[in-house]
């Protein structure tokens, strides 16, 4: 039911101009909608409004209020009823307004959606996205990462990109997969100016489960994912520049299912190993990481696995608080400083 | 399907229900299923009577229907069997959930069956996109769910209700309603229909021990639903309270006098009608005892569901991979990554 014409703000990159990573987002979840009528869009005010971030500004026009539609404030209701209308054929994405807010949906959704096909009823292709992460000074409630809650649920997978290119091409997989999709989208990368990029004129899709090795080196492995991925890359040059050491970044993309062959791999090559996440410290994926690499490459491993993280705390909201939460360039540098000298 | 409000056909029902409750009662006094397995002993009249109403077919055509463990004989008007039920229950090779789910815990969605979950609640959320599915596609279709009268209080049920109500879903929502003083647990609200205005939907209430008057409420429901009017709550009142129900031995014998039992007020009516004699009444019952026996017979003769399937099922196209303590020979870390790169 296309009403109107591809809006220009959706058309950047047949015009080979650069995109933000929100820019990116969207141009998936438009292209999709255009390519298969059964992929549709709920959640808070995505319509009218065109959504908190504005992700999906312009698609109602164009969609009609069939395929993008503005729910009442019931996380869990319309995420239960993602998943039947996925039994049903469709392909529904959802839309947290802010991540934080998946809560009241936590039961549907490890409950009913991450066990649906393995209890015989069906898949359930439902991407459930939206903005997560701190340094906006969003305090407690507009800043979480959400991804640890979910990553001990079998049946779900989870996503979180660093890049344009692969907010894109993640976004298209997730939504073509047959499984519910976690989609986290760190809100301050969606307009950085940094990464912008053109992106290709043609169809492609990043798959789930892949790492991509963000920066190549010799002497110590970073695992990360998400905005920690240009924290990493910011530490490394300094590394590289300051102190002659080769680090490797290795940005996951896909929390899960993990690229344990790539984790390893990597260990492997360098002997020592830095996980970096801005999700809080205790039950942080470093600890799953790390039991990875103990069972998959222990006598590879020339030093201890450290981990630098958020602290163990909520979100503050003072900028001063939330900058001590996070993890800082100079948190990396230090660590693996320790790790190249153990 | 013909002859769905047939009453000699409507007895037959409510005998394979009863019959089926009887088995499932004995194998749980014997140990064969688990203690606190939902039976569905006085169901009959609202499983039977609703899911009758709706319109059933094995091609995908056809409404859905969400039925509780306290519902077999919804789960038979929409193509499920004794059989396929006890396997089920047994955990068999057989079954359709492989052993990974019991009872009613399974779906066909050619058939219109949405297998349920046991968090309270989510079935509406979850039926409400299923009816989602129809409204979006133009199909003449409605969904049924049924719900426990304490499920009315989690926030999943309301959300999945008011869900359907502001979306205009063709959804019928039994409410499953005890005594006025069970009710009380869970409501001070005069009943449960008196809910529906609030969400701005019709509502009947009927004698949930009264076949017909549950067909024809449902009946009617169904009707609304499908002329775009949207969703209806039934409240059929007089279902037991205690969804298990006693152990043979525990049973009160003055509580088997017949009023309030669904299968014999039927049974009298249609002596009473005119419309069956007792003798023809008696030989449903022993057939529908014959085909449940020999049903249970054959499921307790089948293989249970082998350990590997638990791998299986949890992601498409996903077999899984067992611990490496159970390969043979038991390989991690160094022989792990020989063995994979052979």
């Amino acid at each position: 039911m296309t009403r109107d014409a591809r809006p220009e703000h959706l058309a950047k990159t047949l015009r080979g101009e650069a995109v933000t990573m929100l820019e990116a987002l969207s141009e998936a979840l438009f292209e999709e909608m255009e390519r298969d009528p059964s992929v549709f869009l709920m959640g808070e005010d995505i319509g009218e409004y065109g959504g908190a971030f504005k992700v999906t500004r312009g698609f109602l026009d164009h969609f009609g209020d069939e395929r993008v539609i503005d729910t009442p404030i019931s996380e869990a209701g319309f995420t239960g009823a993602a998943a039947g209308a996925a039994h049903m054929g469709l392909r529904p994405v959802v839309e947290m307004q802010f991540m934080d807010f998946i809560s009241p949906a936590y039961d549907v959704i490890t409950n009913y959606l991450a066990t649906s096909r393995y209890r015989g009823s069906g898949s359930v292709p439902v991407v459930v996205r939206g903005p997560v992460g701190g340094g906006n000074r969003g305090g407690p409630f507009h800043s979480q990462n959400v991804e640890m809650a979910f990553f001990h649920t079998p049946g779900l997978k989870i996503v979180y990109p660093s890049t344009a290119y692969d907010a894109k091409g993640l976004m298209k997989a997730a939504i073509r997969d047959e499984d519910p999709v976690i989609f986290e989208e760190h809100k301050s990368l969606y307009r950085a100016p940094h990464l912008r990029e053109v992106l290709p004129a043609e169809d492609y899709a990043v798959p789930l489960g892949e790492a991509r090795c963000a920066r190549e080196g010799a002497d110590a492995t970073i695992v990360t994912y998400g905005a920690m991925v240009h924290t990493s890359l910011e530490a490394a040059a300094e590394l590289e520049t300051g102190d002659g050491v080769g680090v490797e970044v290795l940005d996951l993309r896909t929390l899960l299912p993990l690229d344990e062959a790539m984790i390893a791999e990597s260990v492997r090559k360098t002997g020592r190993l830095l996980i970096v996440h801005e999700d809080t410290r205790t039950g942080g994926i470093a600890g799953e990481i790390a039991m990875r690499v103990n069972e998959l490459a222990f006598e590879w491993l020339d030093a201890p696995i450290l981990r630098v993280t958020a602290i163990d705390a909520p979100v503050p909201y003072a900028g001063d608080l939330e900058d001590y939460f996070l993890p800082r360039v100079s948190d990396v540098v230090t660590a693996c400083r320790y790790l190249v000298g153990y | 399907m013909a002859g769905r409000e047939d009453p000699a056909d409507l007895y037959q029902a409510l005998a394979l229900h009863r019959a089926t409750a009887a088995r499932l009662e004995s194998l749980r006094d014997h140990g064969r299923i688990p203690a606190d397995a939902r039976c569905g002993r006085g169901y009959e009249a609202v499983s039977v009577g609703a899911a009758r109403a709706l319109r059933a077919a094995d091609d995908g055509s056809g409404d859905a229907v969400a039925p509780t463990p306290d519902n077999p004989g919804a789960l038979f008007a929409f193509g499920g069997t004794p059989l396929e039920l006890f396997r089920q229950h047994l955990a068999r090779e057989s079954a359709p959930g492989q052993g990974r789910q019991t009872g009613v815990h399974y779906t066909a969605f050619e058939r219109g069956l949405v297998g349920p979950v046991a968090s309270p609640g989510t079935m509406a959320e979850v039926m409400a996109g299923v009816t989602l599915a129809f409204r979006l596609r133009r199909q003449d279709r409605v969904g049924l769910v049924f719900s426990a009268e304490e499920e009315t209080a989690t926030s999943a049920w309301h959300e999945g209700v008011n869900f359907a109500a502001a979306q205009r879903c063709p959804l019928v929502v039994v409410v499953q309603a005890g005594s006025e003083a069970s009710a009380r647990i869970h409501t001070r609200a005069p009943g449960y229909a008196n809910k529906a205005p609030g969400y701005g939907i019709a509502s009947a209430r009927v004698d949930g021990a009264d076949v017909l008057a549950v067909y024809g409420a449902v009946r009617e429901a169904a009707r609304r639903a499908r002329s775009g009017a949207g969703a209806t709550l039934v409240e059929a009142r007089g279902c037991p309270a205690a969804r298990r129900t006693p152990r043979a031995s525990e049973r009160d014998p003055a509580a088997d006098d017949g009023a309030s039992d669904p299968v014999a007020r039927f049974r009298a009516r249609l002596i009473a009608e005119g419309a069956a004699r007792a003798s023809d009444l008696d030989e449903v019952e022993r057939g529908a005892r014959a085909e449940v026996r020999a049903a249970c017979e054959q499921a307790l003769a089948e293989s249970p569901a082998s350990g590997e399937h638990a791998l299986g099922g949890v992601y498409a196209g996903d077999s899984g991979a067992p611990p490496w303590y159970r390969l043979e020979p038991p390989a991690r870390g160094l022989a792990l990554a020989s063995a994979t790169a052979t």
